[in-house]
């Protein structure tokens, strides 16, 4: 791919998505795009980087844009993030004012949903923690279709059902289902999925107890990842939470987000952000019926 | 160094299996079946055992039982790698006694995974 061509692509994904990629995975990009190149019959990559340039179909900007993202994940991925939730974030929010009602929780860049029926599971392991009638719902957002698919039909593979899952939670949690597993219902039925461009403002997704986004914003531009930062932080009632992956910082300074200590990763948000004006947005319920 | 016995009647199984093993730091002894299997152990436990459940001349389920009975026998962890997938065939597994369980195909990090699991190996 030269580099006119691979500058295309990478302006395309940055101005859709927010999402960065280097010079060095020009070789990645070539080997994800070619197949949709074939897809839609075109002879050769180049063909289909010609009429990108030019008046192209939504359907096929939108094949470009799934090949070019990454959809990494798995059960229980960087468990020390699951961790300090379970050690963490549940106990406070189990003192917080008005959780004998709901407990929401936002997995943002969910992709095929292994992070959300994680959370699904752990949450049933530790629902003792919880005040009695505690409602529990998660939220998973991606910017895939076929991704927020997959995880609504809850359907695994073998191979992707053991990466991070013991047996004891498997068999507990997941009925044996055309070769693969499919998550129970008691697991589905706390956790919904929906489209959500992260670029796009937030003001209807609703307000949350914990947002869980890891390995995102380090995989966008860094500007970009400021300003989503920012609004999700709106989305945040006060006293809430926000984990990044366990390595990852924030990629730049939020008002109001404090470091918890010895808890690398995890991010509170003040008290005193928003007093008050989090509450009514909960009570208003969910934005996304 | 901590040890493990691959137990499989399939040599390209316990093939993947030792160079998975070794590359994670184990020293590997490998057994046929069940009845080797038992006899290596009565020399010597192993650390970790990866077990198939059908085997010739002695089963999977059955070398477990054996095992257990010995004097520290409970003291290898036991994974099983097989092609079962059956969850009556899981549940029996998990009464037997077996610490983790392993459906083939698997790869590295889902060996690991296992490992780590059953503290054979530290969090990454």
């Amino acid at each position: 791919m030269n580099i006119g061509d691979f500058e295309m692509y990478r302006r395309l994904l940055l101005d859709r998505t927010g999402l960065a990629i280097s010079e060095d995975k020009d070789y990645l990009l070539e080997s994800r795009l070619t197949p949709v190149a074939k897809k839609w019959k075109y002879s050769t990559l180049g063909a289909m980087t010609l009429a990108l340039r030019g008046l192209a179909s939504p359907d096929l900007v939108h094949d470009v844009l799934e090949a070019m993202m990454d959809h990494e994940t798995e059960f229980f991925r960087d468990i020390t993030g699951f961790d300090r939730f379970r050690d963490v974030v549940l106990p406070a929010l189990a003192e917080g004012p008005g959780k004998d009602k709901s407990v929401r929780i936002w997995s943002a860049g969910c992709a095929t949903g292994q992070e959300a029926y994680s959370l699904s599971i752990l949450l049933q392991d530790e629902k003792s923690r919880l005040p009695a009638g505690c409602r529990v719902e998660i939220i998973g957002t991606d910017l895939s279709a076929m991704c927020i698919d997959y995880a609504e039909r809850a359907v695994y593979s073998q191979f992707e059902s053991q990466h991070g899952m013991p047996i004891a939670v498997l068999y507990k949690y997941f009925d044996a289902h055309e070769g693969g597993w499919k998550a129970k219902r008691l697991l589905r039925e706390s956790v919904s999925f929906r489209r959500l461009n992260l670029t796009d403002p937030l003001k209807r997704i609703g307000v949350f107890d914990v947002i869980f986004c890891r390995n995102v914003l380090n995989r966008m531009d860094k500007k970009i990842a400021v300003q989503i930062l920012g609004r999700m932080t709106r989305c945040l009632m006060p006293g809430g939470f926000l984990l990044l992956g366990s390595d990852e910082t924030l990629p730049g300074p939020v008002a109001w987000l404090r470091p918890v200590e010895h808890n690398p990763g995890l991010y509170t948000l003040d008290q005193s952000y928003g007093a008050g004006g989090g509450d009514s947005f909960k009570k208003a319920g969910s934005f996304f019926s | 160094m901590k040890s493990c016995l691959i137990v499989d009647d399939s040599h390209v199984v316990r093939k993947v299996a030792r160079r998975i093993a070794e590359d994670l730091g184990f020293s590997c002894s490998e057994a046929g079946d069940g009845q080797e299997a038992f006899a290596f152990c009565q020399g010597s436990l192993p650390d970790v055992i990866f077990l198939d459940w059908n085997m010739p001349a002695m089963s999977g389920a059955e070398f477990l039982e054996h095992l257990r009975a010995l004097e520290n026998g409970k003291h290898p962890k036991v994974i099983f790698c097989t092609t079962e997938n059956d969850p009556v065939q899981i549940a029996r597994a998990l009464a037997a006694g077996v610490d983790e369980y392993v459906m083939k195909p698997f790869d590295r990090d889902i060996l690991r995974m296992k490992l780590m699991q059953v503290g054979m190996v530290e969090k990454a």
